[in-house]
């Protein structure tokens, strides 16, 4: 049993050395618009995409869609995570990045560097349809 | 009769297996390893096997209870043991599916989905739960026919069986074998969230059931599969993965309107919720077939 359990160990510890040493990581495919609107439909059922806001160091985007619906796209790992979010979505402006709360603790909040000026905008513009919708 | 453990023998080997799959990787070969997902799976695996001690000992004892009431008394002969391993594996077929279809058996299972990874390392990230999603129930019957070692034992064998077919390095093998058995193409698609490989292929080891039962369905290379599951963790932690789906069936119930909700959400397939809000496997393959039907209807427009 000890033998047993110190085999395991050791095998998780070389594997992920292993892993991690050889760099064998691919990074995730760049999330352009055009990716970012098909990530978002291909997550979420029915989910039409209207609109694209990209991270500008490609840390994920907040796609807008059809019906007052809001997908949420960060990076994790090689791939990329999606949360669906419904309205009021809370935003908060910090320097040059938006800050977009996912609501999950799980997934967390994102952070899209796109700008201080765009960030103050398109905050503006989700706490005013939120305002709608509360 | 003392049988080995197949698992514990094949430890080493699983190691080795890795270690080939991500220098394989790493020249240039067809698969992917992302480091820390590969630790959450083997750290999953690992807790999983200390879990399995922990409780190991309650399912035994209940198959020996059990099968004090077996009306069949086989014996050890080559072709029981032969026997024992399509039945086990028949009940691994209707455990799965069941652990697709069922929310508490899914709060257990989805771990084992949980990676947007396809690799050999995917195949230990186990549950930590399995006790208490009851997913040893669905052997139980077993006991009443075979001597509960031999059961236990073509379990593990089926266990074994399908760390192989968890990776990308193999593509198809021999079409005779594809027919019958369980294979890495069958497998990635049941890995896929894909509305069109979404709840297919639950096989273990012999892909027959899904043929038998209307659940098949085959690897096509027009549509390569994307790995997880519909709603990714987003998260390496091992904690939020052991328990994310725990900790969302208790918001449930605990927020659910009527006592037949509550209920629901513990039964009823994962997504499904009170008021229609969420998205069963179901409603994304429907709005799936409505899209790819508008989408074939636009040039004749």
């Amino acid at each position: 049993m000890l033998a047993q359990t110190l085999i395991s160990i050791g095998g998780i510890a070389l594997v992920v050395v292993l892993a991690r040493w050889l760099g064998v990581r691919r990074p995730a495919a760049s999330l352009d618009a055009k990716a970012a609107a098909d990530l978002a439909e291909f997550t979420l059922a029915g989910f039409v995409a209207d609109d694209v806001v990209l991270g500008a160091d490609g840390g994920g985007a907040l796609v807008s869609g059809q019906g007052g619906r809001f997908a949420l796209i960060k990076p994790h790992g090689s791939h990329w995570a999606v949360r669906g979010l419904a309205p009021p979505v809370a935003v908060t402006v910090e320097s040059a990045d938006l800050i977009v709360e996912s609501g999950d603790p799980m997934f967390g909040p994102v952070r899209l560097r796109i700008g201080a000026e765009a960030g103050e905008t398109l905050a503006a513009r989700l706490r005013a349809e939120a305002g709608r919708h509360t | 009769m003392k049988l080995p453990d197949p698992v514990a023998l094949a430890i080493p080997a699983f190691i080795l297996l890795m270690v080939a799959e991500v220098l394989w990787v790493r020249f240039g070969g067809r698969g992917e390893y992302e480091w820390r997902d590969t630790a959450t799976s083997l750290v999953m695996g690992f807790g999983s096997t200390i879990a399995g001690l922990i409780t190991g000992g309650a399912v035994i004892a209940a198959a020996y209870w059990l099968h004090q009431f077996a009306f069949l008394d086989l014996g050890w002969h080559w072709w029981v043991f032969a026997l024992c391993i399509l039945a086990d594996d028949l009940a691994y077929y209707v455990f799965h599916r069941s652990a697709h279809r069922v929310r508490w058996f899914w709060a257990a299972h989805v771990i084992h989905h949980s990676s947007q990874h396809y690799n050999l390392s995917t195949a230990l990230r186990q549950t930590w739960t399995g006790f208490i999603a009851l997913g040893f129930i669905f052997r139980m019957p077993l006991f009443l026919v075979f001597d509960p070692a031999m059961v236990l034992f073509a379990s593990a064998i089926n266990l074994v069986y399908q760390f192989w077919i968890h990776t990308e390095v193999v593509g198809r093998m021999p079409r005779w074998f594809e027919a019958v058995m369980n294979t890495p193409s069958h497998h990635r698609v049941h890995h896929a969230t894909n509305p069109r490989y979404l709840d297919k292929n639950y096989a273990g080891m012999f892909i027959v059931w899904d043929k038998m039962f209307g659940t098949f369905e085959p690897e096509r290379a027009d549509e390569p599969c994307r790995y997880g599951i519909v709603k990714n963790l987003g998260s390496f932690n091992v904690l939020w993965t052991a328990f994310h789906e725990w900790i969302g069936i208790a918001k449930d119930v605990w927020h659910a309107p009527t006592w037949r909700a509550r209920w629901n959400y513990m039964v009823k397939p994962p997504g499904w919720s009170h008021d229609g809000s969420r998205d069963t496997s179901e409603t994304i393959k429907a709005r799936w077939a409505e899209r790819q039907a508008r989408l074939a209807a636009e040039p004749a427009e």
